[in-house]
């Protein structure tokens, strides 16, 4: 002995109350931060915008002959047409070719409607342990034992789960938006369209505050990350076969807003000015994409009571 | 508050879970300096501290902490004392320094004085060698430390301790209780120990108080309660035990536990040896061995657990 050879010292300043939220969403964003997360979702993400972007670059630096005609678009892009009736990619090449203000914001919210899965397996993956892992490492002592509310420490966690949805969800419109606005003939584009990356924003927000809902209430449920992260994204996908087999067998679209694709781009396609079909002017994409995840976050509330009795 | 007031003030303490009382009436009040909190499983230690801690709200009662109320303001509560807790708890991923400069921060910390701290508080824990390392590498003993360095990195006034010593080697159990004995003794901490080894208690704690059944069985300082096991004898008897018991126990005597064929005896105060062979001799036993108790915490535990068994029964 002594172990404390360097001795012990006061503390001189003083402690004042703060918020903490930086820290918290910090230690549960960090440790997470791998290079293999960002292959995936570079791949995940990013593959619907660079199609978009090279679509775009294309467009605009080359001019309309890149592509020989309208009826010679890549096929990939066919699969961004998700709410055209026929799957028809040539609204799309319309605009392109001839692109509108409106037809391009319209273009940013498909980019973000597409990233959808991706912006569920993304935090599915990263996100799996945000609670579940605090709780087998018994790090809530740490948090509920000093001034960390429940609230703070949600709010942490979905702010987590926010950070790795929105590199899926956010970032690819964004980037586009503003390749867009750098290639535009029009100087003012950014300006005409300087509502996009609210719109972005807040749809992004939609998407986050949804998969938040599931990836939470799994992770603080399930004790194994690796179950977390494959129970999310099989309820992603449950709901698309589902929704996909009822609209089959009772030939009505209406059940289309089940699948979380459809519900939260229903939800944010206003913010864009893109008129939905009337197919989707019901409630139940709004009880899809907020209420449930809402339910979801209270149930996650309640279980953190729990784990902050039994610190 | 002044520098006589107790850390800790509890009133008329009551916890329910469902049909168990969990607390039932607890006063106590726990003075500064280094305090031993011992009680059985089951004796509301832990409610006691999840109480002042203010995660679990009482039914009745008041509970006050370095002069806070606990109900009015937990948050203050949390943010003065540090808390160390009992089973192994960490931040996955992070290393030793950014776990304490962590807890540092959610405590109201600076960011660069809860960094300084850390690596001052990591090396005084004696951890300063490993503190870039992450706490997953650790050992038991390493994290038990590490726990200690959290609870102490914003310099509280109080600090709670649950079990420091689980799980360490006796080495590692030394430097620990020398750690809790520095910061008590000579940089003027006051100390909450709750445990259940009581020779962790007995080297480190100048008071003591058992909780027993959700109430306090014993309050005091670790000399005036050694001191109630003054009069406490081992005794062994040839002929009818049952015979000598009723004697001894007509004369005022208890009996506080029987070891195999060894009784222990506790003799009124005033009274000594005389009046046990005394009993003996009205009961027709002969007195085969006596010995006095050494004078130590445990004895005043058992009998404090015994009388909740016997309460209970």
């Amino acid at each position: 002995m002594p172990v404390f050879d360097q001795g012990y010292r006061r503390f001189e300043g003083t402690l004042r109350p703060r918020h903490a939220l930086g820290a918290l969403v910090w230690t549960a964003v960090r440790p997470r931060l791998r290079w293999w997360l960002w292959l995936l979702a570079a791949i995940l993400s990013f593959y619907p915008g660079l199609v978009y972007a090279a679509i775009t670059f294309i467009t605009l630096a080359v001019g309309p002959d890149a592509f020989g005609g309208r009826n010679r678009l890549p096929e990939a892009s066919g699969a961004f047409v998700a709410f055209s009736d026929n799957g028809d990619p040539s609204q799309l090449v319309a605009e392109l070719l001839a692109p509108t203000t409106a037809g391009i914001v319209a273009r940013l919210w498909r980019i973000s409607e597409q990233c959808a899965l991706a912006g569920f397996v993304l935090p599915a993956v990263a996100c799996a342990g945000v609670i579940a892992t605090d709780r087998a490492t018994g790090a809530h002592q740490i948090y509920f034992a000093r001034p960390v509310t429940r609230m703070r420490y949600l709010l942490s966690r979905i702010a987590a789960v926010t950070v790795f949805c929105s590199v899926a969800t956010v970032l690819p419109p964004l980037l586009v938006w503003l390749e867009t606005a750098a290639l535009h003939d029009d100087p003012w584009f950014a300006a005409q369209t300087w509502s996009a990356p609210f719109a972005i924003a807040l749809s992004g927000a939609v998407y986050a505050y949804f998969v938040s809902g599931v990836v939470l209430a799994l992770s603080s449920t399930l004790r194994r990350p690796l179950v977390v992260g494959l129970a999310t994204i099989f309820s992603y996908l449950f709901l698309q076969v589902v929704s996909a087999m009822i609209v089959h067998g009772l030939e009505d679209k209406r059940w289309r807003a089940l699948d979380p694709q459809y519900a939260l781009g229903g939800i944010t396609a206003p913010l864009y000015g893109v008129a939905l079909p009337d197919w989707l002017q019901t409630p139940w994409p709004w009880l899809v994409g907020l209420v449930v995840p809402t339910l979801l976050l209270a149930y996650v509330w309640s279980r953190l009571r729990a784990v902050e009795v039994a610190t | 508050m002044t520098s006589t007031a107790p850390v800790v003030r509890v009133t008329a303490l009551e916890k329910r879970f469902g049909a168990v009382r969990a607390l039932r009436g607890l006063d106590a009040a726990f003075p500064r300096g280094a305090v031993g909190l011992l009680g059985p499983n089951g004796a509301g230690k832990s409610t006691l501290l999840k109480v002042l801690l203010g995660l679990l709200e009482p039914d009745r009662g008041d509970a006050e902490v370095l002069g806070l109320r606990v109900a009015a303001d937990p948050m203050a509560v949390r943010r003065a004392v540090g808390y160390m807790p009992e089973v192994d708890a960490y931040v996955s991923g992070l290393t030793g320094a950014a776990s304490v400069r962590l807890a540092g921060i959610l405590c109201g910390l600076p960011g660069r004085a809860a960094q300084q701290r850390a690596h001052e508080i990591l090396y005084y824990v004696g951890l300063g060698e490993a503190r870039y390392r992450r706490v997953e590498e650790y050992s038991t003993g390493m994290r038990q430390r590490l726990r200690f360095a959290q609870a102490l990195v914003h310099d509280p006034e109080l600090i709670f301790l649950d079990e420091p010593t689980n799980g360490l080697d006796p080495d590692g159990r030394d430097e620990m209780l020398a750690l809790v004995d520095d910061l008590a003794r000579h940089h003027g901490k006051s100390i909450v120990l709750c445990s259940h080894l009581l020779h962790d208690v007995e080297a480190v704690c100048e008071h003591v108080v058992v909780l027993r059944e959700g109430t306090v069985a014993l309050s005091g300082s670790v000399d005036d309660v050694r001191k109630l096991e003054r009069g406490t004898f081992h005794v062994r008897v040839s002929g009818d035990e049952a015979r000598f018991r009723a004697a001894a126990e007509a004369a005022g005597m208890h009996f506080a536990a029987q070891d195999g064929e060894t009784l222990v005896v506790r003799v009124p105060d005033g009274a000594g040896a005389r009046e046990i062979f005394r009993a003996a001799h009205a009961a027709g036993c002969v007195v085969r061995r006596l010995a006095t108790v050494e004078q130590s915490l445990e004895g005043v535990f058992l009998r404090a657990v015994e009388g909740a068994a016997e309460a209970r029964a």
